[in-house]
Protein backbone atom coordinates (compact mmCIF):
# COMPACT_ATOMS: atom_id res chain seq x y z
CA UNK A 1 0.00 0.00 0.00
CA UNK A 2 1.27 3.46 -1.14
CA UNK A 3 2.12 5.89 1.63
CA UNK A 4 2.57 9.67 2.09
CA UNK A 5 6.40 8.92 2.30
CA UNK A 6 6.62 6.94 -0.83
CA UNK A 7 6.32 10.45 -2.61
CA UNK A 8 8.92 11.08 -5.42
CA UNK A 9 11.20 13.93 -5.05
CA UNK A 10 10.52 16.17 -7.97
CA UNK A 11 12.86 19.45 -7.84
CA UNK A 12 10.86 21.12 -10.91
CA UNK A 13 7.63 20.82 -8.60
CA UNK A 14 7.51 23.83 -6.82
CA UNK A 15 5.22 22.20 -4.24
CA UNK A 16 7.44 19.10 -3.28
CA UNK A 17 9.52 20.04 -0.28
CA UNK A 18 12.43 17.33 -0.34
CA UNK A 19 13.53 16.70 3.34
CA UNK A 20 15.08 13.88 2.45
CA UNK A 21 13.26 11.01 4.23
CA UNK A 22 10.15 12.13 3.30
CA UNK A 23 8.76 14.75 1.05
CA UNK A 24 5.92 17.42 1.77
CA UNK A 25 3.57 18.24 -0.76
CA UNK A 26 2.18 21.56 0.50
CA UNK A 27 -0.76 22.81 -0.53
CA UNK A 28 -1.27 25.74 -2.82
CA UNK A 29 -2.90 27.65 -0.25
CA UNK A 30 -0.37 27.49 2.08
CA UNK A 31 2.41 28.40 -0.25
CA UNK A 32 3.35 31.41 1.92
CA UNK A 33 4.10 29.82 4.80
CA UNK A 34 7.05 27.89 3.27
CA UNK A 35 8.30 30.68 1.23
CA UNK A 36 8.33 32.18 4.32
CA UNK A 37 10.87 29.91 5.44
CA UNK A 38 12.95 30.58 2.73
CA UNK A 39 13.22 34.04 3.96
CA UNK A 40 13.46 33.35 7.25
CA UNK A 41 10.39 34.50 8.62
CA UNK A 42 7.79 31.94 10.36
CA UNK A 43 4.42 33.33 8.71
CA UNK A 44 1.17 32.54 10.57
CA UNK A 45 -2.17 33.29 8.69
CA UNK A 46 -4.07 35.86 9.95
CA UNK A 47 -7.77 36.67 8.28
CA UNK A 48 -8.12 40.67 7.40
CA UNK A 49 -11.74 40.22 7.84
CA UNK A 50 -12.13 39.06 11.08
CA UNK A 51 -8.45 39.35 12.28
CA UNK A 52 -8.15 35.80 13.44
CA UNK A 53 -4.98 34.23 13.96
CA UNK A 54 -4.49 30.49 13.64
CA UNK A 55 -2.73 27.83 12.68
CA UNK A 56 -2.08 25.75 11.07
CA UNK A 57 -2.70 27.48 7.05
CA UNK A 58 -6.49 26.45 5.83
CA UNK A 59 -7.94 27.32 2.75
CA UNK A 60 -10.38 29.37 5.29
CA UNK A 61 -10.45 31.48 7.99
CA UNK A 62 -10.98 28.92 10.85
CA UNK A 63 -13.38 31.82 12.62
CA UNK A 64 -15.16 33.61 10.14
CA UNK A 65 -14.85 31.13 6.79
CA UNK A 66 -13.23 33.85 4.62
CA UNK A 67 -10.47 32.88 1.80
CA UNK A 68 -7.43 32.90 3.85
CA UNK A 69 -4.31 34.16 2.21
CA UNK A 70 -2.76 36.62 4.88
CA UNK A 71 -0.49 36.35 7.27
CA UNK A 72 1.36 37.85 10.18
CA UNK A 73 5.51 37.23 10.36
CA UNK A 74 6.03 35.76 13.93
CA UNK A 75 8.47 37.59 16.05
CA UNK A 76 9.87 34.09 16.42
CA UNK A 77 9.65 33.73 19.82
CA UNK A 78 8.03 31.09 21.88
CA UNK A 79 7.42 29.53 24.60
CA UNK A 80 7.75 25.24 25.33
CA UNK A 81 4.37 23.38 26.03
CA UNK A 82 4.90 19.74 25.79
CA UNK A 83 7.92 17.33 24.74
CA UNK A 84 8.66 13.72 23.46
CA UNK A 85 11.92 12.30 22.47
CA UNK A 86 11.62 9.84 19.97
CA UNK A 87 13.87 6.77 20.57
CA UNK A 88 11.84 4.53 17.27
CA UNK A 89 11.32 6.32 14.66
CA UNK A 90 8.59 7.03 12.33
CA UNK A 91 10.11 4.80 9.40
CA UNK A 92 13.95 3.49 9.57
CA UNK A 93 14.70 5.90 7.04
CA UNK A 94 14.12 9.73 9.64
CA UNK A 95 17.63 11.38 9.18
CA UNK A 96 17.63 12.33 12.68
CA UNK A 97 19.99 11.44 15.40
CA UNK A 98 18.18 9.60 18.26
CA UNK A 99 16.53 10.28 20.18
CA UNK A 100 15.14 13.35 18.59
CA UNK A 101 12.83 15.64 20.03
CA UNK A 102 9.58 16.70 19.20
CA UNK A 103 8.00 19.38 20.58
CA UNK A 104 4.67 21.67 20.95
CA UNK A 105 5.63 25.04 21.27
CA UNK A 106 3.57 28.27 22.20
CA UNK A 107 4.30 31.11 19.37
CA UNK A 108 4.23 34.69 21.44
CA UNK A 109 1.70 35.52 18.70
CA UNK A 110 -0.98 32.81 20.95
CA UNK A 111 -0.75 29.94 18.29
CA UNK A 112 0.82 26.31 19.04
CA UNK A 113 2.65 24.37 16.33
CA UNK A 114 4.34 21.33 16.34
CA UNK A 115 8.53 21.32 15.49
CA UNK A 116 12.09 19.39 16.40
CA UNK A 117 13.88 21.06 19.57
CA UNK A 118 17.59 21.23 18.25
CA UNK A 119 20.47 21.62 20.36
CA UNK A 120 19.10 20.40 23.57
CA UNK A 121 18.90 17.09 25.74
CA UNK A 122 15.37 15.79 27.41
CA UNK A 123 16.66 16.50 30.53
CA UNK A 124 17.28 20.43 30.27
CA UNK A 125 13.77 20.70 29.52
CA UNK A 126 11.34 22.29 31.60
CA UNK A 127 7.59 23.47 31.80
CA UNK A 128 7.36 27.02 29.43
CA UNK A 129 10.84 27.51 28.80
CA UNK A 130 11.84 30.08 25.84
CA UNK A 131 11.95 29.35 22.91
CA UNK A 132 13.61 30.60 19.49
CA UNK A 133 12.98 29.79 15.71
CA UNK A 134 15.42 29.11 13.59
CA UNK A 135 15.73 27.91 9.99
CA UNK A 136 17.49 25.26 8.61
CA UNK A 137 18.61 24.43 5.13
CA UNK A 138 18.85 21.39 4.23
CA UNK A 139 20.98 19.17 1.34
CA UNK A 140 17.84 19.65 -1.54
CA UNK A 141 17.86 23.28 -1.12
CA UNK A 142 14.40 22.87 1.23
CA UNK A 143 14.00 25.17 4.39
CA UNK A 144 12.56 24.05 7.44
CA UNK A 145 11.78 25.70 10.87
CA UNK A 146 13.18 24.33 13.99
CA UNK A 147 13.48 25.35 17.53
CA UNK A 148 16.11 26.13 19.72
CA UNK A 149 16.55 27.34 23.45
CA UNK A 150 16.53 30.86 23.55
CA UNK A 151 19.39 32.98 24.97
CA UNK B 1 -33.23 11.01 24.70
CA UNK B 2 -34.55 8.88 27.33
CA UNK B 3 -36.07 6.44 24.43
CA UNK B 4 -33.04 4.90 23.88
CA UNK B 5 -32.85 3.26 27.19
CA UNK B 6 -34.11 -0.51 27.19
CA UNK B 7 -34.88 -0.11 23.49
CA UNK B 8 -32.06 -2.40 22.03
CA UNK B 9 -30.10 -5.20 23.36
CA UNK B 10 -26.57 -7.30 21.94
CA UNK B 11 -27.97 -10.60 21.63
CA UNK B 12 -25.08 -11.78 19.71
CA UNK B 13 -21.22 -11.29 19.77
CA UNK B 14 -18.55 -12.94 17.39
CA UNK B 15 -14.63 -12.66 17.71
CA UNK B 16 -12.58 -14.30 15.65
CA UNK B 17 -9.24 -15.92 16.66
CA UNK B 18 -6.77 -12.94 17.97
CA UNK B 19 -3.23 -12.47 17.17
CA UNK B 20 -0.45 -12.84 14.29
CA UNK B 21 -2.85 -14.62 12.02
CA UNK B 22 -0.27 -15.41 8.26
CA UNK B 23 -2.29 -16.09 5.52
CA UNK B 24 -5.48 -14.12 7.09
CA UNK B 25 -7.18 -11.47 4.97
CA UNK B 26 -10.29 -8.76 6.01
CA UNK B 27 -12.91 -10.51 4.15
CA UNK B 28 -12.38 -13.53 5.80
CA UNK B 29 -12.04 -12.63 9.35
CA UNK B 30 -15.48 -10.25 9.10
CA UNK B 31 -17.07 -13.07 7.78
CA UNK B 32 -15.78 -15.24 10.79
CA UNK B 33 -16.82 -12.80 12.84
CA UNK B 34 -20.51 -11.96 11.48
CA UNK B 35 -20.69 -16.28 11.18
CA UNK B 36 -19.98 -16.89 14.58
CA UNK B 37 -22.34 -13.46 15.87
CA UNK B 38 -24.85 -15.18 13.82
CA UNK B 39 -24.68 -18.64 15.22
CA UNK B 40 -23.95 -16.82 18.87
CA UNK B 41 -27.37 -15.16 17.89
CA UNK B 42 -29.50 -17.87 17.31
CA UNK B 43 -31.11 -16.00 14.04
CA UNK B 44 -31.15 -16.71 10.38
CA UNK B 45 -29.12 -13.96 8.56
CA UNK B 46 -32.01 -13.18 6.42
CA UNK B 47 -33.37 -11.26 9.80
CA UNK B 48 -30.39 -8.96 9.55
CA UNK B 49 -31.81 -5.49 7.99
CA UNK B 50 -29.03 -3.63 9.02
CA UNK B 51 -25.24 -3.65 8.68
CA UNK B 52 -22.42 -1.01 10.00
CA UNK B 53 -18.83 -1.52 9.31
CA UNK B 54 -15.24 0.38 9.37
CA UNK B 55 -13.71 -0.69 6.43
CA UNK B 56 -9.88 -1.73 6.95
CA UNK B 57 -6.60 -0.03 6.54
CA UNK B 58 -5.09 -2.74 4.88
CA UNK B 59 -8.06 -3.52 1.89
CA UNK B 60 -10.12 -0.60 2.17
CA UNK B 61 -12.94 -0.21 -0.74
CA UNK B 62 -15.25 2.41 -1.33
CA UNK B 63 -18.58 1.99 -0.20
CA UNK B 64 -16.87 -1.00 1.91
CA UNK B 65 -20.12 -1.90 3.67
CA UNK B 66 -22.20 -2.96 0.32
CA UNK B 67 -18.91 -5.02 -0.68
CA UNK B 68 -19.13 -6.99 2.74
CA UNK B 69 -22.76 -7.50 2.39
CA UNK B 70 -22.27 -8.78 -0.85
CA UNK B 71 -19.37 -11.22 0.86
CA UNK B 72 -21.56 -11.86 3.76
CA UNK B 73 -24.79 -12.64 0.95
CA UNK B 74 -26.53 -10.29 3.34
CA UNK B 75 -27.96 -7.84 0.05
CA UNK B 76 -31.29 -6.89 1.77
CA UNK B 77 -31.01 -3.83 4.36
CA UNK B 78 -32.59 -0.89 5.40
CA UNK B 79 -29.45 0.61 6.64
CA UNK B 80 -25.68 0.63 5.54
CA UNK B 81 -22.63 2.43 6.82
CA UNK B 82 -19.15 2.90 7.93
CA UNK B 83 -18.56 4.57 10.96
CA UNK B 84 -15.29 6.50 10.55
CA UNK B 85 -14.54 7.70 14.46
CA UNK B 86 -11.48 5.69 14.71
CA UNK B 87 -11.61 3.92 18.26
CA UNK B 88 -15.02 5.56 19.37
CA UNK B 89 -16.05 3.55 16.15
CA UNK B 90 -17.37 0.34 17.96
CA UNK B 91 -19.76 2.15 20.92
CA UNK B 92 -20.57 4.81 18.07
CA UNK B 93 -21.47 1.82 16.18
CA UNK B 94 -23.86 0.13 18.70
CA UNK B 95 -25.35 3.68 19.53
CA UNK B 96 -26.17 4.08 15.87
CA UNK B 97 -27.78 0.74 16.34
CA UNK B 98 -29.91 0.74 18.85
CA UNK B 99 -31.01 4.65 17.44
CA UNK B 100 -31.95 2.73 14.07
CA UNK B 101 -33.54 0.27 16.42
CA UNK B 102 -35.51 2.84 18.72
CA UNK B 103 -37.27 5.15 15.95
CA UNK B 104 -38.37 1.91 14.21
CA UNK B 105 -36.24 1.75 10.87
CA UNK B 106 -34.12 -1.69 11.78
CA UNK B 107 -34.58 -5.01 13.68
CA UNK B 108 -31.50 -6.46 13.53
CA UNK B 109 -28.22 -4.09 12.87
CA UNK B 110 -25.60 -6.27 12.87
CA UNK B 111 -21.41 -4.49 13.52
CA UNK B 112 -18.70 -5.64 11.67
CA UNK B 113 -15.15 -5.21 12.31
CA UNK B 114 -12.34 -6.79 11.42
CA UNK B 115 -8.59 -5.73 10.27
CA UNK B 116 -5.22 -8.10 9.85
CA UNK B 117 -2.87 -5.19 10.77
CA UNK B 118 -0.08 -7.87 11.87
CA UNK B 119 0.39 -10.63 9.05
CA UNK B 120 -1.37 -8.04 6.25
CA UNK B 121 1.47 -4.79 7.19
CA UNK B 122 3.18 -5.94 10.47
CA UNK B 123 5.10 -3.32 12.30
CA UNK B 124 6.88 -1.87 9.48
CA UNK B 125 3.78 -1.29 7.31
CA UNK B 126 1.72 0.02 9.75
CA UNK B 127 3.70 2.62 11.42
CA UNK B 128 4.26 4.56 8.41
CA UNK B 129 0.05 4.14 7.07
CA UNK B 130 -0.44 5.59 10.47
CA UNK B 131 1.63 8.32 10.25
CA UNK B 132 -0.67 9.68 7.37
CA UNK B 133 -3.06 10.35 10.75
CA UNK B 134 -0.31 13.76 11.02
CA UNK B 135 -0.83 16.78 9.58
CA UNK B 136 1.47 15.68 6.56
CA UNK B 137 3.08 19.36 6.25
CA UNK B 138 2.82 20.20 9.82
CA UNK B 139 3.25 17.37 11.78
CA UNK B 140 4.82 14.34 9.94
CA UNK B 141 7.68 16.60 8.97
CA UNK B 142 9.54 16.64 12.50
CA UNK B 143 8.77 12.64 12.81
CA UNK B 144 6.42 12.28 15.13
CA UNK B 145 4.70 8.39 16.36
CA UNK B 146 1.35 8.16 16.00
CA UNK B 147 1.67 7.66 20.04
CA UNK B 148 3.97 10.53 20.17
CA UNK B 149 0.74 12.68 20.84
CA UNK B 150 -0.18 10.79 23.80
CA UNK B 151 3.36 11.09 24.76
CA UNK B 152 2.93 14.93 24.00
CA UNK B 153 -0.74 14.84 26.50
CA UNK B 154 1.18 12.47 29.07
CA UNK B 155 3.74 15.04 29.26
CA UNK B 156 1.43 17.50 30.40
CA UNK B 157 -0.76 15.21 32.43
CA UNK B 158 2.52 14.84 34.35
CA UNK B 159 3.51 18.68 34.69
CA UNK B 160 -0.41 19.85 35.71
CA UNK B 161 -1.08 16.63 37.70
CA UNK B 162 2.08 15.25 38.76
CA UNK B 163 1.61 11.53 36.94
CA UNK B 164 4.31 9.82 37.02
CA UNK B 165 5.05 7.10 34.73
CA UNK B 166 5.56 4.54 37.65
CA UNK B 167 2.16 4.92 38.93
CA UNK B 168 0.62 4.60 35.30
CA UNK B 169 2.77 1.47 34.83
CA UNK B 170 0.15 -0.54 37.10
CA UNK B 171 -1.62 0.00 34.28
CA UNK B 172 -0.19 -2.16 31.68
CA UNK B 173 0.54 -4.29 34.72
CA UNK B 174 -3.13 -5.02 35.63
CA UNK B 175 -3.81 -5.73 31.65
CA UNK B 176 -1.20 -8.43 31.97
CA UNK B 177 -2.84 -9.90 35.05
CA UNK B 178 -6.18 -9.99 33.30
CA UNK B 179 -4.58 -11.42 29.90
CA UNK B 180 -3.62 -14.40 32.37
CA UNK B 181 -6.96 -15.16 32.51
CA UNK B 182 -8.02 -15.08 29.08
CA UNK B 183 -6.97 -17.89 26.81
CA UNK B 184 -7.34 -15.57 23.62
CA UNK B 185 -4.79 -12.79 25.14
CA UNK B 186 -1.89 -12.60 23.47
CA UNK B 187 0.70 -11.71 26.41
CA UNK B 188 -1.57 -14.44 28.99
CA UNK B 189 2.13 -16.07 29.31
CA UNK B 190 4.17 -13.22 30.21
CA UNK B 191 3.38 -10.94 33.68
CA UNK B 192 5.08 -7.72 34.13
CA UNK B 193 5.73 -6.02 36.86
CA UNK B 194 6.11 -2.37 37.38
CA UNK B 195 9.79 -2.56 37.45
CA UNK B 196 9.63 -4.45 34.22
CA UNK B 197 7.47 -1.42 32.25
CA UNK B 198 10.02 1.10 33.47
CA UNK B 199 13.34 -0.93 32.29
CA UNK B 200 11.26 -1.45 28.32
CA UNK B 201 12.82 0.38 25.78
CA UNK B 202 11.84 3.73 25.68
CA UNK B 203 9.90 4.60 22.43
CA UNK B 204 8.39 7.94 22.81
CA UNK B 205 9.19 9.84 26.52
CA UNK B 206 7.39 8.92 28.91
CA UNK B 207 6.07 6.21 26.95
CA UNK B 208 7.97 2.58 26.55
CA UNK B 209 7.65 -0.70 25.15
CA UNK B 210 5.31 -1.86 27.77
CA UNK B 211 3.10 0.92 27.76
CA UNK B 212 2.06 0.35 23.97
CA UNK B 213 -0.30 -1.81 22.60
CA UNK B 214 0.22 -4.97 20.51
CA UNK B 215 -0.13 -5.04 17.23
CA UNK B 216 -2.98 -7.99 15.98
CA UNK B 217 -5.27 -9.42 13.19
CA UNK B 218 -8.48 -9.79 14.60
CA UNK B 219 -12.63 -9.91 13.85
CA UNK B 220 -15.40 -8.85 15.64
CA UNK B 221 -19.26 -8.90 14.96
CA UNK B 222 -21.70 -7.78 17.59
CA UNK B 223 -25.54 -8.09 16.81
CA UNK B 224 -27.66 -5.47 18.17
CA UNK B 225 -32.12 -6.15 18.54
CA UNK B 226 -35.30 -4.99 19.70
CA UNK B 227 -35.46 -5.56 22.89
CA UNK B 228 -38.58 -6.96 22.73
CA UNK B 229 -37.65 -9.33 19.86
CA UNK B 230 -34.04 -10.18 22.18
CA UNK B 231 -35.78 -12.06 25.15
CA UNK B 232 -36.50 -14.73 22.85
CA UNK B 233 -33.19 -15.18 21.42
CA UNK B 234 -30.64 -17.79 22.14
CA UNK B 235 -28.74 -15.57 24.68
CA UNK B 236 -29.31 -13.23 27.94
CA UNK B 237 -30.03 -10.47 26.44
CA UNK B 238 -27.59 -7.58 27.25
CA UNK B 239 -29.90 -4.07 26.68
CA UNK B 240 -28.13 -0.61 26.45
CA UNK B 241 -29.50 1.38 28.86
CA UNK B 242 -27.53 4.75 27.49
CA UNK B 243 -25.24 6.24 25.20
CA UNK B 244 -23.45 9.33 24.74
CA UNK B 245 -20.70 10.99 22.28
CA UNK B 246 -17.96 13.80 22.04
CA UNK B 247 -16.43 14.44 18.91
CA UNK B 248 -13.78 17.60 19.08
CA UNK B 249 -10.34 18.72 17.26
CA UNK B 250 -8.47 16.00 14.26
CA UNK B 251 -5.44 17.92 15.39
CA UNK B 252 -3.68 18.95 18.06
CA UNK B 253 -2.59 22.93 16.93
CA UNK B 254 -6.06 24.22 17.91
CA UNK B 255 -6.81 21.74 21.21
CA UNK B 256 -7.46 25.08 24.35
CA UNK B 257 -5.01 22.50 26.17
CA UNK B 258 -3.50 18.74 26.53
CA UNK B 259 -5.18 18.26 29.65
CA UNK B 260 -8.65 19.21 31.38
CA UNK B 261 -10.00 19.96 27.90
CA UNK B 262 -9.83 16.38 26.76
CA UNK B 263 -10.76 14.75 29.92
CA UNK B 264 -13.72 16.89 30.05
CA UNK B 265 -14.02 15.40 26.27
CA UNK B 266 -14.58 12.64 27.82
CA UNK B 267 -16.48 13.04 30.68
CA UNK B 268 -19.49 15.03 28.14
CA UNK B 269 -19.68 11.89 26.86
CA UNK B 270 -19.73 9.58 29.26
CA UNK B 271 -22.56 11.90 31.51
CA UNK B 272 -24.53 11.91 28.96
CA UNK B 273 -24.29 8.27 28.60
CA UNK B 274 -25.09 7.69 32.63
CA UNK B 275 -27.95 10.64 32.46
CA UNK B 276 -29.86 8.29 30.11
CA UNK B 277 -29.21 5.33 31.82
CA UNK B 278 -30.05 6.57 34.92
CA UNK B 279 -26.96 5.49 36.22
CA UNK B 280 -23.80 6.32 38.39
CA UNK B 281 -20.36 5.29 38.45
CA UNK B 282 -21.54 3.39 41.90
CA UNK B 283 -24.04 1.51 39.82
CA UNK B 284 -21.49 0.10 37.37
CA UNK B 285 -20.11 -3.13 38.20
CA UNK B 286 -17.24 -2.64 35.91
CA UNK B 287 -15.71 -0.45 33.06
CA UNK B 288 -13.80 -1.15 29.93
CA UNK B 289 -11.79 1.36 27.55
CA UNK B 290 -9.48 1.80 24.50
CA UNK B 291 -6.03 1.29 26.13
CA UNK B 292 -3.76 1.71 22.69
CA UNK B 293 -1.48 3.33 25.38
CA UNK B 294 -1.30 2.83 29.06
CA UNK B 295 -1.83 6.11 29.87
CA UNK B 296 -5.26 5.88 28.54
CA UNK B 297 -6.25 4.19 31.29
CA UNK B 298 -6.35 6.60 33.88
CA UNK B 299 -7.52 9.22 31.79
CA UNK B 300 -10.35 7.76 30.45
CA UNK B 301 -11.04 6.61 34.07
CA UNK B 302 -10.73 10.19 35.02
CA UNK B 303 -13.69 10.89 31.53
CA UNK B 304 -16.06 8.31 32.61
CA UNK B 305 -16.08 9.59 36.15
CA UNK B 306 -14.35 6.60 38.28
CA UNK B 307 -11.85 9.30 39.92
CA UNK B 308 -11.12 12.99 38.93
CA UNK B 309 -7.85 13.57 37.08
CA UNK B 310 -5.29 14.37 40.03
CA UNK B 311 -6.05 10.89 41.77
CA UNK B 312 -6.50 9.11 38.24
CA UNK B 313 -3.11 8.16 38.09
CA UNK B 314 -3.11 6.87 41.96
CA UNK B 315 -6.31 5.75 41.61
CA UNK B 316 -4.66 2.89 38.62
CA UNK B 317 -1.67 2.43 41.18
CA UNK B 318 -3.80 1.68 44.03
CA UNK B 319 -4.59 -1.99 42.23
CA UNK B 320 -8.09 -1.29 42.18
CA UNK B 321 -8.38 -2.37 38.46
CA UNK B 322 -6.81 -5.03 38.55
CA UNK B 323 -8.17 -9.04 39.23
CA UNK B 324 -9.26 -8.32 42.88
CA UNK B 325 -9.57 -4.78 42.69
CA UNK B 326 -12.48 -2.79 43.59
CA UNK B 327 -13.26 -1.75 39.52
CA UNK B 328 -12.33 -4.61 37.11
CA UNK B 329 -10.93 -3.01 33.79
CA UNK B 330 -10.92 -4.56 30.14
CA UNK B 331 -11.15 -7.86 32.05
CA UNK B 332 -10.17 -9.68 28.40
CA UNK B 333 -6.62 -7.66 28.74
CA UNK B 334 -7.47 -4.90 26.24
CA UNK B 335 -5.50 -3.15 23.72
CA UNK B 336 -2.38 -3.86 25.55
CA UNK B 337 -2.23 -7.27 26.63
CA UNK B 338 -5.52 -9.30 24.97
CA UNK B 339 -5.14 -7.89 21.19
CA UNK B 340 -5.05 -4.55 18.71
CA UNK B 341 -6.33 -5.13 15.63
CA UNK B 342 -6.92 -1.62 14.73
CA UNK B 343 -10.32 -0.75 14.85
CA UNK B 344 -12.40 -3.88 16.08
CA UNK B 345 -9.35 -3.40 18.79
CA UNK B 346 -11.87 -1.45 20.42
CA UNK B 347 -15.00 -3.77 19.58
CA UNK B 348 -13.11 -6.31 21.92
CA UNK B 349 -14.23 -4.24 24.81
CA UNK B 350 -17.93 -4.58 24.16
CA UNK B 351 -17.82 -8.47 23.67
CA UNK B 352 -15.79 -8.40 26.95
CA UNK B 353 -18.30 -6.77 28.64
CA UNK B 354 -21.44 -8.93 26.93
CA UNK B 355 -19.47 -11.80 27.85
CA UNK B 356 -19.38 -10.95 31.79
CA UNK B 357 -22.87 -9.72 32.08
CA UNK B 358 -23.83 -12.87 31.02
CA UNK B 359 -22.05 -15.16 32.80
CA UNK B 360 -19.90 -16.61 29.98
CA UNK B 361 -16.08 -15.41 31.04
CA UNK B 362 -14.80 -18.06 32.02
CA UNK B 363 -11.85 -17.81 34.34
CA UNK B 364 -12.06 -14.29 34.73
CA UNK B 365 -15.99 -14.01 35.23
CA UNK B 366 -16.67 -11.07 37.74
CA UNK B 367 -19.51 -12.33 40.52
CA UNK B 368 -21.23 -8.98 40.66
CA UNK B 369 -21.97 -8.69 36.67
CA UNK B 370 -25.21 -6.52 36.06
CA UNK B 371 -23.43 -3.55 34.45
CA UNK B 372 -20.71 -2.36 32.86
CA UNK B 373 -19.76 1.26 30.85
CA UNK B 374 -17.80 0.84 28.05
CA UNK B 375 -15.49 3.81 26.89
CA UNK B 376 -14.16 4.05 22.88
CA UNK B 377 -12.03 6.89 22.75
CA UNK B 378 -9.83 7.53 19.56
CA UNK B 379 -7.99 10.91 18.24
CA UNK B 380 -5.74 11.14 21.46
CA UNK B 381 -8.39 11.32 23.42
CA UNK B 382 -10.45 13.81 21.11
CA UNK B 383 -13.27 11.64 20.04
CA UNK B 384 -15.13 9.47 22.76
CA UNK B 385 -18.59 7.53 22.47
CA UNK B 386 -19.95 5.87 25.86
CA UNK B 387 -22.18 3.27 26.54
CA UNK B 388 -23.63 1.50 29.89
CA UNK B 389 -25.03 -1.69 29.32
CA UNK B 390 -26.61 -3.75 31.77
CA UNK B 391 -28.69 -7.07 32.25
CA UNK B 392 -32.48 -7.72 32.24
CA UNK B 393 -32.48 -6.91 36.19
CA UNK B 394 -31.26 -3.29 35.20
CA UNK B 395 -34.17 -2.45 33.03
Amino acid sequence: MKTPLDVEADPTDPDIIDIGWMRIVTSPYARFFWEGCKKHELRIPKCNACGNVWFYPTPRCTKCLAPAGDWIVSCGDATLYSWTAVYRPVVEAVSKTLPYLVVVVEMAEGVRMMANLEGAKEEQLRDGMPLRVGFKELPSGAVMPYFSLAG
Amino acid sequence: MSSLRGAAAITGIGETALGHLPGSNVMDLCAESARLCIEDAGIDKDQVDGLIAFGSRVEDHTRFQALLAEHLGMPAKHYTDVTKTGGASSASAVRTAASLIATGQCDNVMIVFADNLSSGLGPDGIIPIFAAHHHLEYELPFGPLIISLYALVARRLMIEYGWTPEQVAHAAVAARQWAALNPKAALRDTPITVADVMASRPITTPLRRADCSLISDGGAALLVSRADHARGGRKKPVYLLGAGSMFSYYYIHNLPNFTDYLIDLGAESANRAKDIARLGNKDMDMAFLGDPVSWCVPANLASMGFCNIRDAAEFVASGAIAPGGSLPVNTHGGNLACAHPGTPGQTLPIIEAVRQLRGEAGARQQKKANTAMVHGQAGVLTSHCTLVLGTEDTL
